[in-house]
């Protein structure tokens, strides 16, 4: 073959391959053409995506719940009001602008008037009492703009549980709106302060979660600090000062009987406990280290989990046990680290620049852990995910500290110094950092220990 | 420099460096060469209106085609543009008819030609030369003397003249249709006609890959949109901003960033609700119902909507409303 021929041969082919190419392409213009007119058909149907919004709580009313004993049932239907108002998640509407006022609590209410108040949800609810003195109370919560009621429910009680009904209704309202589980039935212990700042007397308090119902739990004869709720009875883990070393206690709520927890040479701190309640994780001083110990609360059998020559504190397991997160100094600043909840290698979570962090504690839904941080001489209270990315900061300011998660894992309590006071209060944060709210006590108050959902 | 025998170093090593690269000449004589660029193609950027446009029925059109092709006038451009098939044999003849026309499709006349004759349209000017056609059209260049030219051969008057015979009885019928078309086509003054008016043509030509004269109104099944996407989009985008300000997104959902819910809605031509709004594939996990219900709320809320009255007419196109809810990016 000549050289000639085969550069036209190649030419050719080289035509060949080109043609193909572009027969392709005009092939696939032709598919693309076809695929977007089946397409236009198809979409006759206009889309739309909303992806902005306007944070707005959702306008409810609550109308006062009727009975044979009003006090009675309006105080119900106060305390449903103000759990849902503190939420943030509704936003109650005055029962002033009420325009249906006599409500029949066994026919559907006049939607159109709720819907001319702008109310997007009602609850109606009726207390009575029955021969053997029990209260009944029965609820019913309506979808205003859908004209159906979306649930209802009735409860027999004692007589003196009125305020428990009262928040029960208030977790099952919240909960249909929110797809989340409630978290008004329950309660708080904290460190109640009274006295002056150089002759401060603690005392271990406990409330229900609006601050209502608070009542000691300890004289005052001894400090006591960090009290922590187990997570499946009403019992709580805090330290002491006694006479000897600072001790890790456990105290029942209800009988208020309370015991060491372990018998270690030294000061323990810092005590939590494990999911299942069965386990209390804390720390032991010895010299100038600190390290995590766990203890079973049934066999009294202890586990040393960290061995290091830093401080170890603040252990805080995950939902599931398998992990605790903790605060070290190891790095040579305070820093958020996780381990296997049998010891073993940490990884490091938290890398906040210029920042210390401390008191991690992990939520109950698993998804978020909460933390104390301190920067630039402000502390705020934040979370961040378990693999230490997605930090946010609920809040900051000259002192917050010592958050505790509400069992629905939403909302969060921690208590705060304002600059000049001379005690700190308790506040309540939810995930987003939008809504907040003060929970009232009688005097300065700290250490809040939120507790599982009443049983 | 002086060669030390006794340290060979430098001489060596420029001894084995010059072996060495010899070598590599030798082995390497039949690099492979580079890969042929592909062939740039020629795109042009339409905006949406002209897609719509042109992809749209003529509603002069009388009758509704069960499956309308879209109206083409004009044939998307081609590396090796084919003659309008309807017209594409009575073409044959026209290379010896109009010689001077080098642009003359050449590619139908290849069929007679029995050699193999593989690359016949990059040869175009051959023909001119060897016209001896009585148009006496002299394209005076004399022929270069390129090598590679086995044309003339095919272009002998008797052959071509056996040829024209040949299409004259094969196509009797339409006489006169046949010398005028390619008139029409080739006319370089026609040409040079189009190309030099500054007229705006009164419809723009669309563009396709197949010439469809007619226009239609577009398929039985089809829909009777007329919104252009742009139109859509700032009815989309109306109807948005309205939802968006009653929807009050339910941050405290678990895992919030990752739902996003569709509601279905149907609309009535004054812009309220028509039927209940509803979830596009309804879930039973509480997060993604609670997200669904904020959704639905939101929408009823909001009803009945706004809609401007340049979109009235288009009712057809958002009587029914697909709204997506996405919070990722607010949280």
């Amino acid at each position: 073959m000549s050289m000639v021929t085969k550069n036209i041969l190649k030419i050719t082919c080289f035509k060949k391959e080109s043609l193909m190419r572009f027969a392709k392409f005009v092939f696939a213009l032709g598919l693309i053409g076809l695929a977007s007119f089946i397409a236009r058909d198809a979409h006759a149907e206009l889309s739309i995506t909303v992806d902005k919004g306007n944070f707005q709580p959702m306008p409810i009313a609550i109308a006062d719940f009727t009975g044979a004993d009003p006090d009675v049932a309006v105080q119900m239907s106060d305390i449903i009001r103000n759990n849902l108002k503190r939420s943030g998640v509704f936003s109650p509407i005055d029962k002033a602008a009420f325009i249906e006022k006599n409500i029949n609590f066994d026919a559907a209410p006049n939607f159109a008037s709720w819907k001319a108040i702008n109310a997007q949800a009602l609850v109606t609810g009726r207390v009575t009492k029955d021969a053997s003195g029990k209260l009944k109370t029965e609820f019913r919560l309506w979808d205003i703009l859908a004209g159906q009621q979306l649930t209802g429910q009735q409860f027999v009680t004692d007589a003196a549980l009125n305020r428990r009904v009262s928040h029960i209704i208030s977790d099952l309202v919240y909960s249909r709106i929110t797809g989340e589980k409630g978290f008004f039935d329950t309660r708080v212990v904290f460190v109640d302060e009274t006295g002056t700042k150089d002759k401060r007397v603690k005392r271990l308090a406990i409330m229900d979660q609006d601050g209502a119902n608070a009542r000691y739990l300890t004289d005052g004869k001894e400090l006591v600090v960090t009290p922590r709720f187990s997570p499946t009875t009403q019992e709580v883990a805090y330290m002491a000062f006694g006479d000897g070393d600072p001790k890790v206690y456990i105290m029942n709520t209800e009988t208020r009987q309370r015991e060491v927890v372990g018998d270690f040479p030294g000061m323990t701190f810092a005590p939590r406990f494990s999911p299942d309640g069965q386990k209390v994780v804390m720390s032991l001083a010895k010299g100038s280290a600190s390290n995590i110990y766990v203890m079973d609360l049934r066999s009294r059998s202890t586990t040393r989990l960290t061995d290091t020559n830093a401080i170890d504190t603040s252990p805080s397991y995950s939902p599931d046990g398998s992990q605790i997160v903790f605060e070290s100094d190891r790095g040579g600043s305070q820093q958020i680290y996780v381990m296997s909840s049998s010891g073993g290698a940490a990884k490091r979570l938290s890398f906040g620049e210029g920042a210390r962090y401390s008191t991690p504690v992990w939520s109950p839904k698993g998804d978020y852990i909460a933390f104390t941080r301190q920067k630039g001489g402000q502390f705020a209270i934040g979370i961040m995910k378990p693999d230490g990315s997605g930090e946010r900061i609920l809040t900051e300011g000259f002192h917050n500290e010592g958050p505790t998660w509400a069992p629905n894992g939403r909302y969060l309590m921690f208590f705060r110094d304002q600059p000049g006071a001379s005690g700190a209060r308790i506040y309540m944060v939810d995930t987003t950092g939008r809504v907040e709210n003060t929970v009232p006590t009688q005097n300065f108050s700290s250490d809040p220990a939120w507790s599982p959902l009443l049983k | 420099m002086k060669i030390k025998w006794s340290e060979p170093g430098i001489p060596l090593s420029a001894a084995i460096h010059a072996a060495l690269l010899l070598a590599t000449l030798i082995a390497f004589t039949s690099a492979p060469n580079f890969e042929e660029q592909p062939e740039s193609i020629a795109v042009d950027m339409i905006t949406t209106d002209e897609l719509t446009a042109l992809t749209k029925g003529d509603k002069t059109a009388k009758t509704v085609k069960p499956d309308a092709k879209i109206k083409v006038d004009k044939q998307s451009d081609q590396p090796a543009p084919k003659p309008d098939s309807g017209e594409a044999k009575k073409d044959i003849p026209t290379p010896a008819a109009k010689p001077p026309e080098p642009q003359a499709e050449p590619k139908a006349e290849a069929k007679p030609q029995t050699p193999p004759q593989p690359t016949p349209p990059d040869v175009k000017p051959q023909p001119v030369p060897e016209e001896p056609k009585p148009d006496g059209l002299k394209q005076a260049p004399p022929p270069k003397p390129e090598p590679p030219k086995p044309q003339p051969p095919k272009f002998e008057p008797d052959q071509l003249a056996k040829l024209l015979d040949q299409q004259k009885k094969s196509q009797p019928p339409k006489p006169s249709d046949a010398p005028k078309k390619p008139e029409q086509n080739f006319d370089p003054n026609a040409l040079e006609k189009l190309l030099q008016s500054k007229e705006t043509p009164q419809k723009m030509a669309s563009t396709g890959t197949e010439i469809s004269k007619t226009s239609t109104a577009g398929s039985a099944t089809g829909t009777a949109s007329k919104l252009t996407l742009s139109q859509r989009d700032q009815l989309a985008g109306l109807l948005k901003d309205q939802i968006a300000k009653c929807w009050s997104p339910p941050a405290w959902v678990t895992g919030a960033d990752n739902l996003r819910p569709t509601i279905r809605i149907g609309l009535r031509e004054d812009g309220s609700l028509d039927g209940l709004p509803a979830a596009a594939d309804s879930s039973s996990d509480p997060s993604m119902k609670a997200m669904e219900e904020s959704a639905i709320r939101a929408i009823r809320q909001c009803a009945p909507f706004t809609i401007p009255p340049q979109f009235k007419s288009y009712y057809a196109d958002w009587k029914s409303l697909a709204v997506t809810f996405d919070m990722k990016a607010m949280l």
